[in-house]
């Protein structure tokens, strides 16, 4: 027998998917999410957790990351939580390196947009971090709103209450193939084959090869990001410092900015966590005699031109795509648009810019 | 070992308690490696050196599979603890497995 028919299938289990589902379901849909491991399991789980909308151009992306992050304190807040998302501030550095840097231009519009930043200089920024070296340093973009997210606490938060509302997680369940029907999209599992009326797909670096199944290309790829991971240390930097320096409420210290294109490769190389350590001592000369205790590597998916693509894909009117490079800052507004797009049928305002067809242009 | 409040603790450097690690595995998790993300049961400073046994031995509990067929915590770089900054003066490259097999493919 074959299962009713859900509102909407979305294939993924990371953070975009779960909260395009989570969204979902307050507005009372059915919902079934696929995942081929865990939720998190993905990019959504190997991140520096960092929340940030200061710095973030073109504006339209800034504006949307902005309301995310509202968005984030709010579910916070509601959860119980105050480790899901954690205001702690953050500095996104300027170096001499920079000289003649867009920061400043940027920091100047997404401030008059309203977004809580501002320029510091490079003896503010000593006051405020002062494990920072002052070498080659010119100052600083400051935001007190920016802060760190737990994702897998986020992700946790998302499947509670998905499980309360109409909601299923299946997880450890690999998505085979997906094909249009009359009225229909329909999902095959190793196991079991499920019809909705509407399909999401928001499945990272594996969203291309199931867009082409539909006859559709994105332009995307893998980006290979390595994060370094120090033992629990004291308080040494109480904001996030951008680039690559993030202390988790752990003590904890994540290290790391690269981003290379290895194709599916998921392993860390010693000459990226050489330069990570580095970097980062240059920035911060007291991690020179910090543990480093593991470290990680994850694969995301990068549009060409660097903007999420949240899109319905063309010539289908009930499937959608949602993808991001970094989907954790602007994930509940995402979540929030693409489900009311979904039940409403009219593109949100905040979601306009970032369509397939764009992405294409500008890639 | 039990801590002040009775709880039986599994990951001592994480703190995590027993009770923790099978509301994980009733949640959906199936293998260390999702154990440790949903408590973080061996993400501390000993890696799961202390912990991995105990979590494998609850895990075969709950699935009713054998202790020697769930695979252990996924091993990576570095094997102890190393200091940044002789990671920073490091020469030489992973062993095979760690390495980057995709650097010859890469653009």
């Amino acid at each position: 027998m074959k299962p009713r028919p859900q509102d909407v299938l979305v294939i993924g289990g990371g953070v975009l998917g779960m909260s395009i589902a989570y969204h979902l379901s307050r507005l009372g849909a059915s919902v079934t999410v696929f995942e081929r491991d865990y939720p998190g399991a993905g990019a959504s789980g190997a991140n520096a957790a960092i929340v940030a909308s200061s710095t973030t151009s073109p504006l339209s992306y800034a504006l949307l990351e902005e309301w995310g992050k509202h968005l984030l304190v709010e579910l916070g807040e509601a959860a119980g939580d105050d480790a899901l998302f954690e205001a702690c501030g953050r500095l996104r550095l300027v170096t001499e390196k920079e000289v003649g840097s867009s920061v400043i231009d940027v920091v100047r519009r997404n401030r008059e947009a309203g977004i809580a930043v501002q320029y510091l200089q490079a003896e503010s920024v000593e006051a405020l971090e002062p494990q920072i070296s002052s070498a080659g340093l010119l100052g600083a973009a400051y935001s007190p709103s920016d802060g760190i997210a737990d994702p897998f606490r986020l992700l946790r938060v998302l499947v509670e209450r998905i499980n309360r509302r109409r909601g299923t997680l299946r997880h450890h369940t690999r998505v085979c193939t997906i094909r249009r029907t009359n009225r229909f999209v329909q999902v095959t599992t190793p196991r079991a084959t499920y019809l909705g009326k509407v399909l999401v797909i928001a499945s990272g670096v594996g969203s291309g090869q199931l867009s082409q199944q539909l006859g559709v290309t994105l332009p995307i790829r893998p980006m290979r990001g390595q994060i370094l991971v120090t033992e629990q240390l004291p308080r040494l930097f109480h904001h996030v410092i951008s680039p690559g320096i993030t202390q988790c409420r752990s003590g904890n210290i994540l290290l790391g900015v690269s981003m290379e294109d290895a194709g599916f490769a998921n392993e860390n190389t010693l000459s990226v966590l050489q330069t990570i350590a580095r970097g980062s001592i240059l920035k911060a000369p007291i991690l020179k005699t910090a543990c480093i205790i593991r470290c990680f590597s994850g694969l995301r998916p990068m549009p060409r031109d660097g903007l999420p693509i949240l899109d319905r894909l063309p010539g289908y009117g009930n499937v959608y795509i949602s993808v991001s490079h970094n989907g954790l800052t602007a994930s509940q507004a995402i979540g929030q648009g693409m489900a009311q797009w979904i039940a409403e049928g009219e593109k949100p305002h905040l979601l306009a810019p970032f369509a397939l067809a764009a992405a294409h242009r500008r890639s | 070992m039990r801590d002040s409040t009775g709880r039986i603790i599994i990951c001592r450097c994480e703190e995590v308690s027993r009770e923790e690690v099978l509301d994980a595995i009733r949640s959906g998790c199936e293998t260390l490696d999702e154990i440790k993300r949903a408590t973080r049961a061996g993400m501390g400073r000993c890696q799961g050196e202390g912990c991995a046994h105990m979590v494998a031995a609850i895990l075969s509990e709950v699935l009713g599979v054998p202790e020697e067929r769930i695979p252990p915590f996924a091993a990576r770089f570095p094997i102890g603890p190393v200091n940044l900054g002789e990671l920073a003066a490091t020469e030489g490259e992973l062993a095979p497995g760690q390495q980057d097999q995709s650097s010859q493919e890469a653009p």
